[in-house]
């Protein structure tokens, strides 16, 4: 059973990929192939097209450990961006050789995919003990030397997630590892209860591996419910009344801000209703999560971008690979009988 | 040089006094409107909204546009005020004529351009605001300290506590008392005391400055002139340590109650008529000699850089100037060699953007001024909008000086803060978390899936406003750098250029606006 720890819940086999996306998921691998072939690769685009493999013929057709090895190493360790890819940007240079914990976690779970047993795990698990930092959490400092007050939450919890998750792996969790990476987890002066779904979901997820979920943050339930507001169906990453602008301290300048539904975010929140304790409130999000999965059934491509208040304009990606496994995950499980 | 007109009374008469107008700024689209009722007065209009609210305002029926009349258009268009939200109604503004400049010489420009454009009387209100953090350590506590001295005879007295200097608090103190900010070290309580204790200082202090700038460029307090200065609450403004700053410079005039909307008309005409390139404004209310591209006087280049008093930085004429088949070749000492045009066509849309690259435009406004006679130091060129319309005016600007590949270096988004959840998620629909650069975090965004997904939003901004495509979308789309985050504001499109244009562009920008009322900047600017 294929799982990614950016997909909770969601099991990568074929079979449920709803139709309406076949196309788009089809193109869009073909252009990821298409630029490798002349150098440009990303681990975020391999990881994708992998999905997308996945989840339309069940198994991986493209030998992407290849480029992978080609485009995306620095000797041993995995790139997030081949030499090409950052000429994407002008002048991005030499940034693009940056070893994230994301392209660490990437080839090690393409690599987990590819050659099942034959994986060296001890070898990824120290490249990602390398990134943790004095602070008793794993993230990239080295490429990103922001301090951490400054950090995104969901950074610091995905790459937690992730590397925990390669840690226990490689069965290089020790007892002290293993308190310290929960304790700082659970600190809300390191990582806060933002309210932020899919950040508490890495923290979840990572705290799960650790074996302390029990310390997972109260009052889960209503940030969940502060997601909903301003919209119909679905749930926004974040609630609207935390957006505040940094300077005057006030809501004032994001009033004309709106929130937007996301098929991706649906996902993490269904994994985080299991920690909600109160029955009725755990059945009130399954019947959200439910008439959001009938919504999409009935428009799968109604998967907005933000807007930038009032300009009528995309801000950002609407449909992505990730944002299609996860509406046809909802959509699938809607038709055999459940929400989750 | 008379460029054009605003026809004031034929556009009254032609939409009946009722006037209509969208606007967007910072993202926000909003519509204005108000109905007029409006008299002659021999060469004047008498004009007066419609509903009895409001000032009788004096104004020609006819006004002839000239370079620095269409400069100070641009210049409102990025300083000036556009309206506050109308309660009543969402999504429509009440503008109100006021505007935003701490530079002294720009100031004295736009009193003299108001005086002009209302001939009647018109007050004029100069309001300095600062956050009162200012004076609680630094140059600001020196200050503070040196008005105690000179009115008491000692320095600052001692912090009170806040029940003996505000018995009473007010809903906006209790609100104060609440309120967070994990930077500001200290308590709120003493932050609303210090504020209360020396709130009439405070204002003493700046009033007197204000005074004595405005004196400096012969603007005395009158009847009609007058100076206040607004003190917020410690750390309200914006200052995020004490000591630190968040000046405002506000000019508001009085005597124009009403008349905001028929002055935004006649700047949204003048800029969308320059931007189509059109002789006739969308409803007739500019009309230009001809089309604005054909209207102006032209400049020789080789000529203004060897004898106009503009054409002189730091007292020095570029070390070379000279004529290389079409093109000029050109080089100032201490700097590297470029080509230029050999003429300039000072036309409409050259004087509006001087204008408003003067209020948006990256440079310090000072060093424009002091560069005549002064070394300038380091420049640099640089323009940041949220419209479409404002990025297209500047890039076709720089290249009636400079050639296509001069014009911009590099280009890039930056997002405030209240806008990063939302680029969070842009990161993880692409399956990355969103790193960012630098030890405060805005630097240049490390997670490229993010700036990629950023882009194409930005060159269908630069579209919007225009029927085909914007020269951002359609020749430097490839000098796409990055997202960068920062402090505060909406999403916005920054373009820089090599800092060797500054030494070319700016004279001409100066002599645009200033060329008919100074004569020598060497000697009227910072003597």
């Amino acid at each position: 059973m294929t799982s990614h720890v950016l997909l909770p819940g969601v099991v990568l086999a074929a079979g449920f990929s709803h139709p309406a996306f076949e196309g788009y998921l089809r193109e869009w691998r073909e252009k990821v192939i298409a630029d490798a072939e002349v150098g440009i690769a990303a681990a975020s685009n391999c990881q994708q097209a992998v999905f997308i493999e996945l989840v339309l013929e069940g198994r991986l057709v493209h030998d992407w450990l290849s480029i992978m090895d080609d485009l995306l190493c620095d000797g041993d360790r995995p790139l997030a961006y081949s030499s090409a890819y950052g000429d994407l940007l002008y002048k991005f240079g030499g940034q693009y050789l940056q070893s994230t914990v994301h392209s660490v976690y990437t080839r090690w779970w393409v690599e987990t995919l590819c050659r099942q047993g034959d994986v060296d795990h001890c070898k990824f698990a120290k490249q990602v003990l390398a990134k943790k930092r004095s602070d008793a959490l794993i993230y990239d400092g080295d490429v990103s030397p922001t301090v951490l007050r400054h950090r995104m939450k969901a950074e610091l919890a995905m790459s937690a997630a992730m590397g925990i998750e390669i840690l226990a792996k490689a069965e290089m969790l020790t007892d002290v590892l293993r308190n310290q990476l929960a304790a700082s987890l659970c600190d809300p002066q390191k990582i806060p209860l933002l309210g932020y779904m899919t950040s508490e979901q890495f923290r979840l997820a990572a705290l799960r591996i650790l074996n302390y979920e029990e310390q997972f943050p109260v009052g889960i339930y209503e940030c969940i419910k502060a997601c909903e507001i301003g919209l119909l169906h679905g749930w926004s990453d974040y609630p609207m009344a935390s957006k505040i602008d940094a300077y005057m301290g006030t809501a004032k300048r994001t009033a004309r801000d709106k929130p937007i539904h996301s098929p991706l975010v649906a996902c993490h929140v269904a994994a985080l209703s299991n920690k909600v304790e109160e029955l009725s409130q755990r059945g009130a999000i399954e019947e959200r999560l439910t008439l959001y999965a009938a919504k999409l059934a009935g428009n799968p491509l109604d998967i907005p971008a933000f807007q930038m208040r009032d300009i009528p304009i995309p801000f950002g990606s609407d449909l992505t690979p990730i944002e299609a496994v996860c509406a046809s995950w909802l959509i699938s499980n809607l038709q055999v009988g459940g929400g989750q | 040089m008379v460029l054009g007109h605003i026809k004031l009374e034929d556009y009254l008469r032609n939409v009946q006094g009722r006037v209509l107008g969208n606007l967007v700024t910072d993202a926000k689209d909003r519509q204005y409107r108000r109905d007029y009722i409006f008299e002659d007065d021999g060469d004047n209009l008498r004009v007066r909204s419609k509903d009895g609210t409001g000032d009788i305002v004096l104004i020609p029926k006819s006004i002839e546009l000239d370079e620095s009349l269409i400069a100070f258009f641009g210049l409102y268009s990025g300083d000036g005020a556009k309206g506050t939200e109308d309660r009543k109604e969402i999504g429509r503004i009440v503008p109100k004529i006021s505007f935003s400049q701490k530079e002294k010489h720009l100031v004295r420009f736009a009193v003299d351009q108001f005086r002009r454009l209302f001939p009647g009387n018109i007050r004029f209100t100069f309001s300095l605001g600062e956050d009162s953090a200012y004076f609680m350590a630094g140059e600001g506590k020196r200050r503070l300290d040196a008005y105690y001295l000179e009115h008491t005879g000692v320095a600052t007295p001692a912090l009170e506590p806040l029940d003996v200097v505000r018995p009473e608090i007010n809903d906006k103190d209790r609100q104060y008392i609440t309120e967070q900010r994990p930077d500001v070290l200290g308590r709120n309580e003493d932050h609303l005391a210090f504020y209360y204790q020396h709130q009439t200082a405070m204002q003493m202090i700046f009033v007197a400055e204000k005074a004595d700038e405005l004196a400096s460029v012969g603007i005395q307090p009158d009847g009609n002139i007058n100076i206040t200065a607004s003190l917020r609450r410690p750390f309200k403004k914006g200052a995020r340590q004490p000591g630190g700053s968040s000046r405002s410079d506000e000019i508001h005039l009085g005597g124009l109650n009403g008349f905001g909307e028929l002055f935004l008309k006649m700047m949204h005409e003048i800029e969308d008529s320059v931007l189509r390139n059109t002789q006739v404004s969308s409803q007739g209310l500019i009309r230009w000699v001809s089309k604005p591209s054909d209207v102006g006087s032209t400049i020789d280049l080789q000529d203004f850089y060897s004898s106009n008093p503009f054409g002189r930085i730091n007292g020095e004429r570029p070390l070379k100037i000279i004529v290389n088949g079409d093109e000029l070749l050109g080089q100032w000492r201490r700097s590297s060699e470029i080509r230029l045009r050999r003429e300039l066509r000072v036309d409409p849309l050259w004087c509006y953007v001087a204008g408003l690259y003067l209020a948006e435009g990256s440079t310090p406004k000072d060093s424009l001024f002091k560069m005549f006679r002064s070394s300038p130091g380091p420049m640099a060129m640089g323009f940041t909008s949220s419209e479409g319309a404002s990025l297209e005016l500047m890039l076709r600007t720089l290249r009636k000086v400079f050639f296509p590949e001069q014009c911009l270096d590099a280009w890039k988004v930056k997002v405030g803060s209240q806008y990063f959840p939302e680029l969070v998620v842009i990161g993880l629909k692409n399956g990355v978390p969103m790193l960012r650069g630098g030890g405060s975090g805005d630097g240049k965004l490390r997670t490229m899936e993010i700036s990629l997904a950023i882009k194409q939003w930005a060159l269908d901004v630069a579209d919007l406003p225009l029927e085909g495509a914007s020269l951002l979308s359609s020749e430097y789309s490839d000098r796409y750098s990055h997202v960068e985050p920062t402090g505060s504001g909406v999403a916005r499109i920054d373009f820089w250029a090599s800092s060797t244009l500054c030494r070319w562009y700016f004279p001409l920008l100066m002599h645009t606006v200033f060329g008919g009322i100074v004569n020598d900047p060497m000697e009227e600017f910072y003597e």
